[in-house]
């Protein structure tokens, strides 16, 4: 499985990564949503699932979602949201951009993996 | 290291990074520069720091995080404004928010703070409620074992998710109790918000198959004709039969397959007895509320063993193939986007400060080389060679920007001293920077936190009056700090300065008297008092343990600021201001040095010490007993030493010494006066590649470092500052400069 994970935390995203890695699953990571739009872009094939914080500068998680669905090529990728906030209210902000799913932060790593194999239908 | 650990630094590092963010977005909104995404950049930096904290159960951390954000997003949010009084209950925050992350890194255990003051102030904008349950922030500690994973680290906000409880016959009631497998049936329909959402009906299936054997049956009652189908809306239903590996499977373990799914499809599960299963889908019509229930049609399609199996015919998404190919080839088009920094391991860039260091090494080595070799100055080698010097040149000045660094997150940490000391002194304090974007090695920059701290609580302590004081001579109340830096050729000027009373030299000299440092009676002119400053036991704090403490002494900070190479000034006008200037070199790792021949030894002095040089023949020298002399420089005589023998090197009768070669360095190593350095010779003046000692050495009080000079040989860089000291020059003798004395 290949994994396109963005967050602005560092730590996120050298956790996630360490996450993943640790059950075979590549990951590429990004820093915003422009800069999602970008390694998105670049990866050849598509990734088979995108994470992505809601927080961030220039272009924030549902921003990213949008700009994604708006993209017939990435038509059906599964995208989960990280927050750290479990409001309902975010989760029907994130529904309504699009996304997939979503993990409360901080995660638990089973939780992550399960998940993202859930969505991608992917050992 | 272990993964975790390097994550947990990583961590702090961002910390860090984002306190500085923080701290600066709350300065800008103070100082009403800010823009319109200061807000949001400070409200970001709270909330990452939380996030990480969570992450590695920093509980107190999180805690008092937590309280941050909650009275930022109403400052976000507009509920509240940065107001002055806000802005600065939200600076004190970000203080008491870096003490937490600095408690965190040590390990140290603490009790959350005080947060009624943010808490106040976050109350009074709940007009509006304010964040909809956001105390749900449960830190996880990670955790990459095996345990079982407690279901309340996340958050399954009941809702529209609605579950059919069928009745179940009395024997299945219990769910241990009965023997053999119990079955069960779920169906599933999804709504059209199902496939906009990415959620795949087969990859739910496939997650669900995990938990045991399956059968699916698609139901396509409502399949409308090829012609007349909208692939955005789904037709098909399905009906799923589980037979449960484990016998204790639960309607929640089901349920939370489908979790991602909770709001757009209408689920049922239920439990079904074995004798049941020839009744196809008994509950594919409760469609609960949503969905007008449709009539069950016996199957028409069975999927078994869905994994093995393409995706139903009918499943409406035009591209929705998973490929399961190799990331590898595609990273390395996600590096190439990536933004224009990147961030190296400081030990890489030092080893290649070094090499780089080597090469310089090398190529003065081949220069003397052929020089050696008698080749034509016009020879094509020797043009190559002067190429190759530019090259190497360019080379080092490249390499030596990649360690410099803006002085600005220094002087941003200098705020919260300012406001700190203007506090606990009950002054008006304000702090104004300048040049911030100066670059300076990263070394130089962190060393120089301590000594601009203690300058600057200094200034505010002694050198700024208290408000009626200023009212009375007629300034405003409020103090200003200035802090600036600015490049001077290779070198990097940071100024220290305030708008106090400047420095009383009476009192000074009395002081001074009083501490025996002055002979009494001795009259001083208004820069060797200000010198006296810098004196060891002229403050009142004498141990360097205090270096963390308030009123530490000025030689403290001279000495720090001498082991980077630099210089420290300072003048002042009564009643005016004092400013201390400190001169530091661009790099710790060259050193622009005057090679000089000492006794059979070759030495390197640093150049920023020394301000003038002449011939020992031409000097206008007088004895002062047996063995002091002191030479005229301008209007004053300073005192003679001997560079070798001064660092206790035994004169040796030399055959290449020529009298006409002697010369006298002056230098002033910093504010504790100008003396003579006499050497046998002046040999070059040339940037040397500073190379340590080494730890076996230890400290030895006048060499500072060493460097290897373009025959290979080693040469050690004197430190002037220590010679003087070795010498005897500023204790026991502190008046030996002036003039009286030296006439006499």
């Amino acid at each position: 499985m290949r994994v396109l994970a963005i967050d602005d935390s560092r730590t996120i995203r050298d956790m996630v990564r360490l996450t993943l890695e640790r059950e075979g699953i590549e990951t590429a990571v990004a820093e915003d949503g422009i800069h999602g739009i970008e390694v998105l872009d670049s990866l050849d094939p598509r990734p088979d699932a995108i994470l992505t914080d809601v927080n961030m500068p220039r272009l924030d998680g549902f921003g990213f979602i949008n700009r994604v669905r708006e993209r017939s090529e990435y038509a059906g990728i599964p995208i989960l949201v990280l927050t750290t906030e479990s409001a309902r209210e975010l989760k029907l902000k994130a529904r309504a951009a699009g996304a997939t799913g979503w993990i409360v932060k901080p995660f638990d790593p089973a939780r992550l993996v399960g998940a993202l194999r859930t969505v991608t239908g992917l050992t | 290291m272990d993964p975790m650990d390097a994550i947990r630094a990583t961590f702090f590092e961002e910390c860090a990074e984002l306190l500085e963010s923080l701290e600066g977005g709350l300065l800008a909104l103070q100082s009403g520069t800010q823009t319109p995404d200061t807000v949001d950049a400070v409200f970001r930096a709270v909330h990452s720091i939380k996030g990480g904290a969570g992450a590695f159960n920093l509980s107190t951390l999180v805690a008092y995080a937590h309280e941050f954000e909650t009275t930022l997003d109403a400052l976000r949010s507009g509920r509240l404004t940065a107001s002055a009084e806000v802005v600065g209950t939200l600076l004190r925050a970000s203080d008491v928010l870096g003490d937490l992350v600095n408690s965190a890194c040590l390990g140290e255990d603490v009790d959350v703070p005080d947060t009624s003051e943010l808490k106040a102030v976050a109350g009074s904008a709940e007009a509006t409620p304010g964040k909809e349950d956001d105390s749900d922030f449960n830190p996880v500690m990670l955790n990459f074992g095996l345990d079982p994973i407690p279901d309340d680290d996340i958050d399954l906000a009941p809702t529209p998710i609605e579950i059919e409880t069928v009745p179940v016959s009395t024997s299945t009631a219990a769910p241990h109790s009965a023997v053999g497998k119990r079955i069960w049936r779920v169906t599933f329909e999804p709504l059209p918000e199902l496939l906009v959402s990415g959620n795949e009906p087969l990859f739910l299936f496939r997650a669900l198959e995990v938990l045991g054997r399956m059968s699916v049956e698609a139901l396509d009652s409502d399949l409308a004709s090829l012609s007349d189908m909208d692939v955005s809306v789904p037709r098909l239903r399905w009906s799923i039969r589980l037979e449960p590996t484990a016998t204790d499977l639960t309607e929640t373990e089901i349920e939370s397959v489908f979790e991602f799914a909770d709001d757009i499809c209408v689920l049922t599960i239920s439990q079904i007895k074995d004798e049941d299963e020839n009744a196809p889908s008994p509950q594919a019509e409760a469609v609960p509320g949503q969905v007008s229930p449709a009539v069950v049609e016996p199957p028409k399609m069975t999927i078994k063993e869905t994994a093995d199996t393409a995706p139903p015919p009918a499943a409406p998404k035009p591209d929705v193939s998973v490929q399961p190919t190799p990331i590898g080839t595609a990273a390395p088009q996600a590096q190439t986007s990536a933004p224009a920094t990147i961030r190296v391991d400081l030990n890489r860039v030092d080893r290649l400060v070094n090499l780089v260091g080597e090469l310089v090494i090398s190529q003065s080595m081949l220069a003397q080389g052929m020089t050696r070799a008698g080749l034509d100055q016009h020879s094509e080698a020797v043009a190559t060679l002067d190429e190759l010097q530019q090259l190497t040149r360019d080379m080092q000045d490249s390499v030596m920007s990649i360690r410099a660094q803006p002085v600005k997150s220094l002087f941003q940490r200098m705020t919260r001293i300012v406001r700190e000391a203007g506090q606990a002194t009950g002054k008006d304090v304000r702090l104004v920077t300048e040049g911030e974007g100066t670059e300076i090695d990263k070394t130089v920059v962190e060393r120089l936190a301590d000594p601009l701290t203690h300058m600057i609580r200094n200034s505010i302590d002694h050198g700024l009056e208290a408000p009626d004081e200023r009212n009375a001579a007629g300034k405003s109340p409020g103090g200003v700090v200035r802090l600036s830096a600015r490049q001077q050729s290779d070198r990097v000027v940071i100024e220290v300065s305030d708008d106090g009373r400047g420095i009383n030299r009476a009192k000074v000299l009395e002081r001074a008297i009083a501490r025996g440092l002055v002979p009494e009676g001795k009259t001083l002119d208004t820069t060797e008092i200000d010198r006296l400053l810098f004196l060891p036991g002229f403050s009142t704090a004498q141990t360097v343990s205090a270096l963390s403490g308030r009123g530490v002494g000025m030689d403290v900070v001279q000495r720090a600021i001498r082991d980077l190479n630099g210089t420290i000034a300072i003048s002042s006008v009564e009643g005016k201001g004092t400013s201390i200037s400190i001169s530091l070199p661009l790099t710790l790792a060259i050193l622009d040095g005057m090679i000089v021949r000492s006794s059979r030894q070759r030495m390197v002095i640093p150049l920023s010490a020394i301000v003038e040089t002449q011939t020992y023949a031409a000097a206008r020298i007088e004895t002062l007993g047996p063995n002091q002399s002191v030479v005229r420089l301008h209007e004053r005589f300073v005192p003679i030493v001997d560079l070798a023998g001064s660092m206790g090197f035994a004169r040796q009768p030399t055959d290449d010494l020529v009298e006409d070669d002697t010369a006298l360095l002056f230098v002033q190593p910093d504010e504790s006066g100008t003396f003579a350095l006499r050497v046998d010779a002046i040999e070059a003046q040339r940037q040397v590649v500073i190379k340590g000692l080494g730890e076996n050495f230890g400290h030895i009080p006048c060499v500072s470092a060493a460097t290897i000079l373009g025959d290979g040989q080693v040469a050690l860089i004197v430190d002037p500052g220590g010679i003087a000291e070795m010498a005897g020059l500023n204790r026991q003798n502190p008046t030996l400069q002036t003039p009286e004395l030296a006439v006499q």
